[in-house]
């Protein structure tokens, strides 16, 4: 097995609802109480913290105990959540922690792109590229515009999401936790969805739930049972990347026009030392669906411009090549920032997926937006 | 294509906000103009707003006016209002527009089209009042 810094230890969430009634405070204790179970840790054992949302790091260890000798919170964006489990690692390998949790949580978020954010109004735009005073207030607004953007690169069919979502909706009707386990929809269900913001469908979009998630990663020694974490790289900033997109679109601020993106293998990969072949399981960041099918191509599952044939084919479901989002992702079981992937993808390579287990999983990739990914192996 | 004229209601606190970095492109806009930062180290007119070229970090920033028109590289229709002040005004149209190389933004399209937005159409550029004395570049197909 390649040489690796870090491992996860434990990983577990809150019942996911829509309205729970209950505080993310009280969701984020549900999560930590089945991580360090998972993990079998006393919070004693954790030093370090890192919290992407939902509570801040110092009511994290005053409301539930903790003495932590790291201690760090991000933005509160899901793009974040990658990035969080590389730095925990990161900071064990500089020896700064032994166990480090991660966090994040939410209640309450009925709805994203209503309340013009101070974020939203920045100069150059929004997170995802609003502009509140052309209308232009959603997050979905970015993925929209990468989607019909791409569909015009490639001549893609434009309804080809309707293939990720009725996967992703299927796999929520396995697993108990999903906030639509009762809610299948199929592809021609699909296309009578009314529109949110065009070309994008209400199915399309992250699921505005209530959850909380947490990870514990920790060092190699002290966790000797726990999922190694055999490679990853960190999120892209600059002009190059368009959330929701790939380089080389020709979206937002992207100076690289398109045809200047080519796939080569992901440090990443070479640092786990694989291929894209070698992986069985993977979750995708999916808060608009169109991601999964631009990460496919980004990460080499398959050709530039024919991630929607990959689709369509039926080949990210569980049973097919590669099982994309076994847990139904944010557009079927939580939307929760990345977190609720992290979390099946450590049940599957744990072989605790129950009826959506992927058979003989033993390499996980999670995928996070703009580039940054995390490859797990089962212990 | 046709077009059709309409409401744009922005409330006040979300119009843009006046800075000393983005002033000229504003005070501009309100006179029916469209500006753009270029570097005066490098020649390179750039998008968003910055106190610094992205090209060549250069502080020597000039404005200067640009075409009024562009090209759509893509395009979404919002169907849903988020806000109170867009329940009368959906379904509306946002275009993703080239101008000049290096400068690449979104905008409103009014007056809007009838129907779908051409992709690699051009859009001619014009100016929407708003409150405040203040006017939006808003696009529309030519």
């Amino acid at each position: 097995m390649a040489r690796h810094m870090a491992v996860i230890s434990g990983a577990g969430c809150s019942a996911y609802a829509m309205k729970s009634g209950r505080t993310a405070a009280a969701l984020i204790g549900d999560a930590i109480a089945a991580a360090l179970d998972e993990a079998g840790l006393h919070k004693s054992e954790v030093d370090g913290l890192i919290v992407q949302g939902g509570l801040d790091y110092d009511m994290v260890g005053i409301n539930f105990g903790l003495e932590t000798r790291y201690s760090m919170q991000t933005w509160a964006h899901g793009r974040l959540t990658g990035p969080t489990i590389l730095t925990a690692a990161a900071v064990i390998a500089a020896g700064m922690a032994r166990h480090v949790l991660c966090v994040h949580g939410r209640s309450g978020v009925s709805r994203f792109g209503g309340t013009p954010s101070v974020e939203a109004s920045r100069e150059g735009g929004g997170a995802h590229g609003e502009v509140p005073y052309y209308g232009l207030t959603a997050p979905g607004s970015a993925a929209a515009l990468s989607w019909r953007r791409y569909v015009d690169l490639y001549g893609a069919d434009i309804d080809a999401l309707r293939h990720v979502v009725a996967a992703q909706r299927h796999n929520a009707t396995l697993n108990p936790n999903a906030v639509l386990r009762d809610k299948p929809l199929s592809e021609d269900d699909y296309l009578s969805e009314r529109f949110i913001i065009e070309p994008l469908r209400r199915a399309d979009f992250a699921l505005p739930n209530d959850g909380a998630a947490a990870v514990i990663v920790s060092a190699p020694e002290a966790a000797p049972s726990g999922l190694p974490i055999l490679g990853g790289q960190g999120m892209i900033g600059g002009r190059s990347e368009a959330v929701f997109a790939r380089p080389g679109m020709e979206l937002a601020y992207q100076d690289d026009p398109v045809g200047s993106w080519t796939y080569a293998d992901p440090e990443a990969y070479r640092a786990a030392g694989i291929t894209a072949r070698d992986i069985h399981v993977v979750g995708i960041y999916d808060s608009f669906s169109p991601s999964v099918i631009l990460d496919l191509e980004r990460f080499g599952h398959c050709r530039e411009g024919e991630g929607w044939r990959f689709v369509a084919e039926g080949r990210m479901a569980i049973g097919g090549d590669l099982p994309v989002n076994t847990s139904g992702g944010h557009v079927a079981e939580s939307g929760l920032s990345g977190w609720n992937h992290v979390v099946e993808l450590y049940r599957q390579l744990r072989g605790q997926a129950g009826a959506r287990q992927v058979a003989g999983a033993q390499v996980g990739q999670f995928i996070s937006p703009n580039g940054c990914t995390v490859i797990l192996g089962a212990a | 294509m046709d077009t059709y004229a309409f409401e744009f209601p922005v409330p006040d606190n979300l119009l843009p906000r006046m800075t000393p970095d983005n002033a000229p492109y504003w005070q501009a806009a309100a006179r029916d103009q469209l500006v753009m930062p270029h570097c005066e180290g490098c020649g390179r007119a750039f998008f968003p707003l910055s106190p610094r070229c992205p090209g060549c970090l250069s502080d020597r920033i000039t404005f200067n006016p640009v075409v009024h028109e562009g090209r759509i590289s893509s395009w979404v229709r919002y169907r849903k209002s988020y806000y109170p002040w867009t329940e009368g005004v959906t379904p509306y149209v946002v275009a993703l527009l080239d101008i000049v190389p290096g400068v690449r933004l979104p905008m409103l399209m009014h007056p809007a089209p009838q129907g779908d937005p051409e992709i690699g159409g051009k859009v001619k550029i014009t100016f929407l009042a708003v409150g405040n004395n203040q006017k939006l570049p808003v696009c529309s197909a030519v």
